[in-house]
């Protein structure tokens, strides 16, 4: 639950540079300045959110198996492993005892 | 027990980086003080359960490809251009390497089978993922 709140407010806050970037790229636009470069703090912002999302995804994401075959059956028991499905037989005396 | 485990995984896993589900370790190094139950032992084949192998490439695929949009909006919003944006690129895939490293730097050799996985494969995955939106964000922000 918190990496889903640290990659919200990550994405919430790219969004909100996003829109920062844009108003002031019109700002320049309409005081018919020349444009140079973006403010440092919408710079800061974005890259703080990145981080955080970044973050966020990773702990999203990044929940890997362990891939020993071992660690895999520990759970299990010899009746789940040894299972064989294509020596099943039904033909056999239950069907005229049990039917 | 689990000592000779830990020394038999890292031996095949340092000698082969193929996902096949199961493979013998050939090597037999340095086992002239060993008692012969270890000599044995090293011979064993590793298992290799290879549904956790392809969920463990899928999740790291995801990985990369959400972090490649991530950080093409990121050189969208920033305004970078040209070599810029490749050079952020490649800083943010290694970044994000990086960070899966740190996650699980301790038991690596648990979800992958060498190292190569998290920082060389599928590199370049991701590239045509990043330009996409790095042109749209340059777009919607700096030209329109």
């Amino acid at each position: 639950m918190g990496q889903k709140i640290l990659l919200i407010i990550g994405l919430f806050a790219l969004a909100h540079a996003g829109y920062s970037a844009a108003q002031h790229r019109v700002y320049v636009r309409l005081t018919e300045q020349q444009f140079e470069h973006l403010p440092t703090d919408i710079i800061v912002q974005t890259l703080i959110a990145f981080l955080a999302c970044c973050i966020g995804t990773v702990q999203l994401f990044g929940k890997f198996k362990p891939i020993l075959i071992t660690a895999e059956w520990q759970n299990k028991t010899w009746d789940t492993i040894g299972n064989r499905p294509s020596f099943m037989t039904f033909n056999h005396r239950g069907r005229k005892l049990f039917h | 027990m689990s000592t000779n485990n830990e020394m038999q995984i890292r031996r095949t896993a340092s000698n082969s980086r193929s996902t096949i589900s199961s493979k013998s370790s050939s090597s037999s190094s340095s086992s002239s003080s060993l008692p012969k139950e270890n000599k044995i032992r090293n011979t064993e084949p590793i298992l290799y359960s290879e549904v956790a192998v392809r969920f463990n490439e899928n999740s790291l695929e995801q990985c990369r490809t959400s972090v490649s949009v991530l950080s093409g909006c990121v050189a969208g919003i920033i305004g970078l251009t040209s070599y810029k944006g490749f050079i952020f690129y490649a800083f943010s895939m290694f970044f994000l390497s990086f960070l899966i490293y740190f996650y699980i730097r301790n038991e690596h050799r648990k979800f992958f089978t060498s190292l190569n996985h998290i920082f060389i494969n599928g590199f370049f995955n991701g590239l045509l993922t990043y330009v996409l939106f790095w042109t749209f964000l340059y777009g919607m922000v700096h030209v329109y």
